[in-house]
């Protein structure tokens, strides 16, 4: 089966973009894209992670190189480069653009976008106000200002995401008057150039350039900037995390079956109980936000040591959720047929790996997790184990 | 027997009338403080003052698709759709008239407006409200209306970005009346 039709490439930058293409185009304008020689093309991406979808918006053979930035949620923009005289095709940078108020939730629900580039060392930002006012109705019916400002805890998780992942994770802010965000006058979905906005810049600039290191100036400087605004983080601020328990008893205390979990899992001495309350409110069987985006931030925070080393194990207890009704609603399809070596998701250099043909026929096999719901990319590929009220679900990908 | 006739006819989405139109707008002097497209980060919100107090949830609220300002005091708000669909225009009509919403809707203009240094004197707005949308053309006598249709060769999807988006959609403007026309175009 031909699933893509491998072309023939010139040299030319992508910028993917989800669907808002006069964002991407404030992008081209803004930066020394629109200056390069090279031709730019603005992509949108595929709209969801279904077998179908993929079909849909992916084109070439170098498509394909965007899947593993897209595993578990995708970020508003992705820049890659192709070079048609190496043939060499690149991501170079991702982005995430916020206009909610900042407290901790709202970026918090934004970080499963982050994480897998982070992770995958392609260099990312986080762009979202300092501060946002919101007019809110108060007990006596009348209306009020409210001023949201942007949790500390969310300086700190980029901090230390640089630094596990050795990739730039940095945050800027969406300039504002007194909470009110400043947008471009062309463009009006994205921010003015102003403050931030020109260090996020440089910093897209350091990417085109290939001179995006931790260890650049630039980079230092604004990591810098950032630990400024951080706090200390601990467990204890999170009514979400029932606590930090002995790997063991935890082991005994799910009846897990050891045969399924990783190796790593079982050396961990340590296991966080992630257990959010609001898991199956009425709306929702199984709810991904802001919790899906909160366990991966968890992760990065708490489970992982100075080289990005899982050290502490992540269960995610989901309280009055069934696997039996998932799987009954297709929100979990069933993954042991799924090869995680062949899996274009993976990594960067297995999507260049494998053939258009291989990729296909992956994407088509209906037990790649990474093509299921959110529920099932994020919760169920973030957390180690997921215990339901009927079953024990086992993460695929036992290497991660 | 009548012969087939097969219409090739591009299906505009509702993004695309949304942008033609807010493209139209700056031409036409009009200052865009909100664009609201679908898939695109909202940066205006109305919140419903029916809700409960307390209530923190987006339930209810409005977000029109596009909000501008032109001279000062004049404030136009946009609904977009594909094609023109009567319920939805109905429904902004209908929240227009409740004062309370007004009310917290020209407190929230004034603050964009300042925030982005674009003049705005509430105390002499004149608010006008208008449909954007493709397909079949339908004329409103109390809405301004915005026609949008593409070109074939548009495709969304893949674009050259050194291009002009614009030269691939064509805006008609039908005014409501010469008074309203002479303030929206420029």
């Amino acid at each position: 089966m031909s699933f893509w039709v491998v072309s023939h490439l010139p040299i030319m930058f992508i910028i993917w973009h989800d669907s808002d293409f006069d964002f991407a185009l404030w992008i081209y304008e803004n930066s020394s894209l629109s200056k390069e020689r090279e031709e730019t093309i603005l992509r949108q991406m595929p709209k969801g992670n279904t077998p179908d979808s993929l079909e849909r918006s992916l084109k070439n053979h170098s498509d394909s190189q965007i899947l593993p930035l897209i595993k578990y949620e995708h970020p508003d923009i992705i820049i890659q480069h192709i070079n048609e005289k190496t043939g060499e095709s690149k991501i170079i940078f991702a982005t995430e653009f916020m206009t909610h108020t900042p407290q901790w939730q709202h970026p918090a629900q934004r970080f499963s976008r982050i994480y897998s580039s982070s992770q995958l060392k392609i260099p990312v930002a986080l762009v979202l106000p300092r501060s946002k006012s919101k007019f809110e109705k108060r007990r006596f019916g009348e209306y009020r200002e409210t001023k949201y400002v942007c949790s500390p805890v969310i300086y700190s998780l980029f901090i230390t995401t640089s630094l596990i992942n050795q990739c730039p994770t940095l945050l800027f802010h969406w300039p504002d008057v007194d909470g009110y965000l400043v947008t471009d006058a062309k463009h009006p979905t994205a921010p003015a150039k102003k403050q931030d906005i020109i260090e996020w810049f440089t910093f897209l600039e350091l990417a085109i350039s290939s001179n995006c290191s931790l260890s650049n100036a630039f980079i230092q400087n604004w990591i810098t900037k950032l630990k400024t605004n951080a706090a200390t983080v601990s467990l204890s601020n999170y009514d979400t995390i029932k606590g930090v328990f002995e790997t063991r008893n935890i082991i005994s205390k799910y009846n897990l079956d050891v045969n399924k979990l990783s190796k790593s899992f079982i050396i961990n001495d340590k296991t966080l109980i992630f257990e959010p309350t609001g898991l199956s409110p009425p709306t929702s069987y199984f709810r991904t936000d802001p919790y899906a985006g909160m366990l991966c931030a968890f992760d990065n925070l708490f489970c992982r040591d100075a080289k990005g080393r899982k050290i502490m194990n992540i269960l995610l207890r989901a309280k009055n959720v069934e696997l039996s009704k998932l799987s009954e609603l297709g929100t979990f399809i069933d993954i042991h047929a799924h090869s995680v070596n062949n899996c274009p998701f993976s990594d960067l250099s297995a999507s260049q790996k494998l053939k258009v043909d291989e990729i296909a026929s992956h994407l088509n096999s209906g037990s790649c997790p990474y093509t299921s719901s959110k529920q099932q990319r994020i919760y169920g590929e973030v957390a180690d184990v997921i215990v339901f009220d009927d079953a024990i679900y086992y993460r695929g990908d036992k290497n991660n | 027997m009548m012969p087939y006739i097969i219409e090739v006819i591009k299906i505009i989405d509702e993004y695309d009338v949304t942008f033609a139109v807010k493209e139209w707008l700056i031409l036409n002097g009009w200052n865009v403080i909100a664009f609201n497209p679908p898939g695109a980060q909202g940066t205006f919100t109305i919140p419903n003052p029916k809700k409960a107090a307390g209530y923190r949830g987006q339930t209810g609220s409005l977000s029109p698709d596009l909000i501008a300002v032109k001279g000062s005091k004049y404030l136009i708000v946009i609904e977009s759709k594909p094609t023109f669909d009567k319920s939805d225009t109905e429904k902004m009509m209908t929240l227009f008239k409740d004062r309370e919403r007004i009310r917290l809707f020209l407190d929230i203009v004034n603050k964009v407006s300042k925030a982005n240094n674009v003049p705005f004197d509430e105390s002499r707005c004149i608010l006008i409200l208008a449909k954007a949308h493709g397909g079949e053309l339908d004329l409103q006598k109390d809405l301004e209306t915005f026609h949008v249709a593409v070109k074939p060769e548009w495709n969304p999807e893949t674009i050259e970005a050194s291009i002009n988006p614009i030269d691939y959609m064509q805006v008609n403007y039908y005014p409501s009346s010469k008074e309203i026309e002479k303030i929206v175009r420029n």
